[in-house]
């Protein structure tokens, strides 16, 4: 029910400008609001209720938050082909996205439609920065392991360049490097594993890769990084000095939206795809705010149909700097992520460190 | 024996062991003795004069609930009747163990106060993640404890924190003659399970919900000067600690005439919600998006809808049934009101448990209370009027602290 | 003697020049008079004069003139 062919059809996933987006892209989450509100009572509960404060001009967005507490899903559950889950680093609860067919070959072919602008249409070699048991189970995907076989669509030759201890296996990368000397190779890994386990063990040892000419793809977050001060430029320049890696490509995407990400472009900022947009968000006001002002990050998605997480609201920063007119010559929202919103304080008496009384 | 693990935080040095302290009881006091007069006085003095607490309404006010005349009044208010005296003296019970809720609010301070006017020992367990509440705390308790060395109550209060460990907590258990338990009800429960000695007894204060009683015909008809004091008096009982302590109303149910609810509650709240905007209140974006969440748990869970009497989520009020107005699970406060109507006083009962503890109303005669309350309802520890929320008393949860943290014996 | 212990117990409880502190004054219409410090001034009041105010005369106290009202019920004259 959910046809994206419109938006397939497009020469690349940055061509629609602000009028045609706004037209198009709107009109598709509208459809998509009262589909959920139809399938999915719970969405249809929420919905009622923040339209009467007249909130983000009318529109529903989910706090990502709930899709830890509850399931919500607009397809019967015969029709559940698979459900993902957030990487349970935590002892928190983890999300649990159900997905039918029809979503997830949106995002699989989104996925594709974006890497492709990046990667090309030939599949690279491919070296992944993790351990292969990461994806060992493939009926409990975790985040990380379904973000990995995501992307492994677009290599091939795939070489897991960790052991299970997290060790680099060094003789397999270098044979690796050998055999595919002088091609473009594709690189991908979550942005702290890439750091903390290849990067640094690489540039502490003093060892040397050449890498030079392939495209490093990674994801993830830098909360883990931010916190021992290492930025995106300090990254790059990491990946050149040890590797001779030149075209670097963060992204930022969730477990809740899988497909439609928000990928780096070469003037470092995150671009919103056709199939997307970016709002930021007044959490005092419910509102959203210009371009340029700091605020909680909502996103929108036209892929989910299987559950309602077309318009979420994250608990992200992050700034837009403006709309189709990035110096990459990119269409879309372009804009900055600055980290997880800080944490409140808490007082009262309730159980909220209940770590505490656990034996 | 791990008792070293534990950190002795006040008095910052002791000539005293923790092992010792706890067992020896040859120095208790006397119920109101003049030193723990004198103690207690310092401390209000200490807190309402040092300006470095000027910034934190609950020592203020933990500083006003201390001074002098309120203490007094307390001394009268626990006077045994004379026909008890007669062939009864109180006494300490000996050494009370206190611990403090993980997330320190000052609350506990004011049942150690009440111990220590008792004349117990006090031991007082910390949480061992320190906050900026529990630092205020130590550090006007050892302001006091140097300015009077010679005063017997500094040697009968020690506060510690150890990491968790059952084996300490359970050794200090042993020792006690009485627990306090604040905390969440996980904390309470979890300690319950660590035994005290056959003679001692648990006095225990677990997580709780409080709500407001307005009366429809009293908000319409009130006079401005009395609707302002009515709007001042309800913010401050909730948004003073960011509505997080546990007699904080979080629901707010209207009283009368059901066709007359929806002007009371937009009157009422449109004067809230100009009110709190020029609060200090102090909440922030990660408090905001709490409430989201909460709209949202609240609306699947049941069906309440958002009202548009608030301008931003400063304030939040969610319109609900009945059924949805006490809820303990994901409530989490920051200026968040459940909001219904009945138009009896019996039909609250449904929903009362005894996880509810406050009540503050407005407009509704003691009387009408007193006949509601003695016909039986199946949850409420204290009705007061709108304003009064916060303020402390001896009797708490349900239970006669003076009574509970002493002992009478008997004479014939 | 009474009405300059007053003023004291304003200014200082308060944070307020003594000459700010007159009859007009009003709780709530100064951002150093809130409920915060009103509890600062009971405190003092009660101290200098040594006397016990009842719950009533302390949410009445709403004005330094008030204030004196309330007082000389507590036989404090000015």
């Amino acid at each position: 029910m959910n046809n994206l062919d419109f938006f397939y059809q497009q020469p690349s996933p940055y061509s629609l400008g602000a009028a045609e987006k706004q037209q198009v892209l709107h009109s598709h989450l509208a459809a998509l609001d009262a589909h959920h509100q139809q399938h999915c009572e719970l969405y249809r509960r929420i919905a009622s209720s923040q339209t009467a404060a007249g909130w983000f001009d009318q529109q529903v967005f989910l706090p990502v938050r709930l899709f830890k507490e509850y399931e919500l899903k607009s397809v019967a559950q015969q029709d559940v082909f698979k459900v993902l889950t957030s990487s349970g680093t935590t002892s928190q609860q983890v999300s649990r996205i159900a997905l039918d067919r029809e979503t997830a070959a949106h995002q699989s072919k989104v996925l594709v439609k974006i890497m492709q602008h990046y990667l090309g249409v030939q599949r690279l070699p491919m070296l992944i920065i993790d351990h292969p048991s990461v994806v060992k189970d493939r009926l409990s995907f975790s985040a990380r392991g379904a973000g990995i076989l995501g992307l492994s669509t677009f290599g091939r030759d795939h070489t897991y360049a960790l052991d299970d201890d997290m060790q680099i296996n060094l003789e397999r990368v270098q044979a690796f490097i050998a055999k595919h000397q002088g091609k473009p190779v594709f690189i991908f890994g979550f942005t702290f594993m890439v750091w903390q386990y290849f990067f640094q063990v690489l540039q502490q040892s003093g060892q040397q890769l050449d890498l030079a000419g392939s495209v490093l793809v990674h994801s993830g977050g830098w909360k883990k990084l931010i916190d021992i001060a290492v930025d995106n430029s300090v990254f790059k320049q990491v990946a050149f000095a040890t590797c001779g890696i030149q075209r670097v490509h963060n992204f930022y995407g969730m477990v809740e939206q899988v497909g439609s990400i928000f990928v780096e472009c070469s003037h470092g900022y995150l671009h919103a795809p056709d199939y997307a947009d970016i709002d930021i968000v007044d959490a005092r006001t419910m509102q959203k705010l210009p371009d340029g002002q700091q605020g909680l990050i909502a996103v929108s998605s036209v892929l989910p149909s299987s559950y309602p997480g077309h318009r979420l609201l994250t608990e992200d920063l992050g700034t837009v700097f403006g709309e189709d007119n990035c110096p990459c010559g990119l269409n879309g929202k372009y804009f900055h992520v600055h980290g997880r919103l800080p944490k409140a304080e808490v007082r009262g008496c309730s159980d909220t460190h209940a770590a505490e009384v656990k034996p | 024996m791990t008792l070293s693990a534990i950190r002795l935080l006040a008095p910052q040095q002791s000539a005293q062991s923790v092992e010792f302290f706890c067992q020896e009881r040859s120095d208790l006091l006397t119920p109101f003795s003049p030193a723990a007069l004198e103690f207690v006085e310092t401390l209000s003095r200490q807190l309402l004069r040092d300006p470095a607490f000027k910034a934190h309404p609950e020592m203020i006010a933990l500083g006003y609930w201390l001074r002098k005349a309120n203490i007094s009044r307390l001394a009268e208010q626990a006077a045994v009747p004379t026909a008890v005296t007669n062939h009864a003296v109180r006494l300490p019970r000996g050494l009370v163990f206190h611990v403090a809720p993980s997330n320190v609010d000052t609350i506990f301070i004011y049942s150690l106060v009440i111990s220590l006017l008792m004349g117990n020992k006090n031991l007082v367990r910390l949480s061992s993640k320190s906050s900026a509440q529990q630092m205020l705390i130590l550090q006007v308790l050892n302001q006091v404890l140097t300015e009077l060395p010679d005063n017997p109550v500094s040697h009968s209060l020690m506060v510690v924190t150890y990491p968790h460990d059952d084996t300490i907590s359970r050794q200090l258990s042993s020792w006690c003659d009485a627990r306090m338990l604040w905390g969440g009800d996980n904390t309470v429960s979890h300690f319950s399970s660590l035994p005290v000695r056959p003679t001692a007894v648990d006095i225990k204060f677990a997580n709780k919900y409080s709500l407001a009683l307005l009366s429809v015909q009293a908000v319409l008809a009130a006079d401005d000067a009395g609707f302002a004091r009515l709007v001042r008096a309800f913010v401050s009982d909730t948004y003073l600690f960011g509505q997080q302590a546990c007699s904080s109303p979080r629901a707010v149910c209207w009283l009368g005439d059901t066709h007359m609810v929806s002007q009371a509650s937009t009157k009422f709240w449109s004067a809230v919600d100009a009110a709190v905007n020029q609060y200090p209140h102090g909440l922030m974006a990660a408090d905001f998006m709490q409430k989201l969440v909460f709209v949202a748990e609240h609306a699947i869970d049941y069906q309440s809808v958002l009202s548009p009497v608030s301008s931003d989520m400063t304030l939040t009020v969610l319109n609900t049934e009945l059924a949805g107005l006490i809820e303990t699970r994901h409530h989490c406060g920051r200026g968040t009101f459940l909001q219904t109507a009945v138009s009896q006083l019996t039909d609250l009962n449904a929903v009362l448990h005894r996880g509810v503890q406050t009540l503050t109303y407005f407009g509704i005669s003691a009387g009408e209370l007193q006949t509601w309350l003695q016909a039986g309802v199946p949850g409420l520890d204290r009705l007061v009027p709108v304003g009064q929320g916060l303020d402390f008393d001896y009797i708490w949860d349900g239970v006669d602290l003076f009574a509970s943290l002493s002992r009478f014996v008997t004479i014939r | 003697m009474s009405q300059a212990t007053l003023i004291k117990c304003f200014a200082e409880s308060l944070g307020i020049p003594a000459e700010q502190v007159t009859d007009e004054l009003q709780y709530n219409t100064i951002p150093q008079w809130d409920s915060v410090a009103h509890m600062t001034l009971i405190a003092a009041l009660e101290d200098a004069f040594e006397i016990m105010l009842d719950t009533d005369d302390i949410i009445d106290m709403s004005s330094v003139a008030k204030a004196k009202e309330i007082l000389a019920r507590y036989e404090v004259s000015f």
